[in-house]
């Protein structure tokens, strides 16, 4: 998901899609399986806030196969990639939305597992968020928050392949990605109205937090 | 003017005095002034609405000034204010996506107040434009935002003058990403990517900034 028209939609979808593997690798769905999925039981209402392009919702009917899927995004052509995937769920609805707004197009206490991947570092105010997940998931529900944490600047540049032939380019994406510190992710969620009950980092630059409203 | 242009007008004018303090101004007297020609050439890149170049025409009644600026409302405020020496050259410029309109070799001085960190590639400024532009013994003064936590970050903007009252905390929020875009030591790399080297240096002015004297390396 991107809130920003400066990023090459089609050319994100196409990156999305293509580097599935490498954004989502077995540590990830290792935290999903042993922190998220216990909770969720085996026929969960999910949404993916920010759904991109549609592969993890993708990936999660796969593992969840009577699970009914939902996928916000604010980009069209993202939307459009995810509307035509193949699921292994029979039920999935996809909503064009731009979650710096509430409220978003879920109704109260209608799920039982709230994502966002690598979209809450690039809203304005993330506690709108944070509200509307709690808002939106029923009691004894869980919220997978799964993004980028902060690294120093060489260490970002090095993870993302170094400078390449457009520094601009890269270094623009870099106040959002290194905006929140891992203490600070802990404490959003906190501030929030969140208690944590599984952290993960499958990746050097990402963490996974798992809460459940308080 | 646009509203937006209107608040970031009034934002500017209302903190000038935060940022360039008296503990600025010691850093200037005792590290930068010394190291100035008779008459400078000094270029205030993004000198908003012009106080600083105000200041600067007082202290230094030979020098040659300019400003280059991206927005036409902070120009404008630039060109109307009095000056009690030298007036400078304003110029209305996006100098992220346009070279430095000045000479190669021509500039004693080259300022920038709370800009550089707004740049999406530092890292070409420092090393094309500004080492371009500055004389064999120019120098660069630098004064930015490095990283915070958020926290505190949060709270001390709800009490800095220039926001409503009620768009304070959203406002802090939106603004965290770009003002805590580097640490400390971040910066020092991109100076040294960049081939720039820290000649004086200060933390009195701001507790969230830091004040830099650079030199081309």
């Amino acid at each position: 998901m991107t809130t920003d028209s400066r990023w090459n939609q089609s050319a994100m979808v196409e990156r999305m899609s293509s580097d599935f593997g490498r954004r989502y690798p077995l540590a990830f769905w290792e935290f999903f399986e042993s922190q998220v999925r216990p909770r969720t039981g085996d026929a969960p209402a999910i949404a993916d806030l920010g759904c991109g392009a549609g592969l993890l919702l993708q990936e999660l009917s796969s593992r969840l196969p009577d699970a009914t899927l939902r996928g916000v995004d604010v980009s069209k052509a993202m939307l459009a990639n995810a509307k035509g995937l193949d699921y292994a769920t029979a039920a999935s609805s996809f909503t064009l939305h731009d979650l710096n707004h509430a409220p978003y197009p879920v109704e109260d206490a209608s799920l039982d597992l709230c994502i966002s991947a690598n979209v809450a570092c690039f809203l304005d105010n993330p506690f709108v968020l944070l509200a509307e997940v709690r808002r939106m998931l029923r009691p004894g529900g869980v919220y997978l928050l799964f993004d980028w944490k902060r690294q120093t600047l060489p260490g970002y540049i090095e993870g993302r392949g170094g400078f390449g032939n457009d520094p601009a380019a890269l270094m623009s994406l870099q106040p959002y990605h290194n905006r929140f510190t891992l203490d600070e992710w802990r404490w959003l969620l906190a501030e929030g109205g969140f208690d944590l009950v599984g952290e993960a980092h499958p990746r050097t630059s990402h963490v996974a937090l798992a809460g459940v409203p308080r | 003017m646009t509203q937006r242009d209107d608040r970031a007008l009034r934002r500017q004018l209302e903190r000038y005095t935060l940022r360039f303090n008296d503990a600025f101004w010691r850093f200037w007297d005792e590290q930068v002034a010394p190291v100035l020609p008779p008459a400078p050439v000094i270029v205030d890149v993004g000198p908003g609405p012009g106080l600083f170049l105000r200041d600067l025409s007082e202290r230094l009644p030979d020098a040659t000034l300019h400003g280059v600026d991206a927005n036409e409302a902070m120009i404008e405020n630039a060109r109307a204010i009095d000056y009690a020496g030298p007036v400078p050259t304003l110029v209305l410029a996006n100098v992220e996506s346009a070279p430095l309109p000045y000479d190669d070799g021509s500039v004693d001085l080259l300022t920038m107040a709370a800009v550089l960190h707004g740049f999406d590639d530092p890292f070409s400024f420092l090393r094309k434009q500004a080492t371009r532009v500055l004389k064999p013994d120019g120098r660069m003064l630098l004064f930015d935002w490095f990283r915070q936590p958020m926290r505190e970050y949060v709270e001390r903007r709800l009490v800095e003058p220039g926001e409503p009252e009620e768009t304070r905390y959203e406002r802090a929020l939106e603004q965290f990403r770009i003002h805590n875009k580097y640490t400390l030591d971040d910066w020092l790399w991109v100076f040294a990517q960049s081939g720039m080297r820290i000649e004086a240096e200060t933390s009195e002015p701001h507790p969230f900034a830091r004040v830099w004297l650079l030199r081309p390396e």
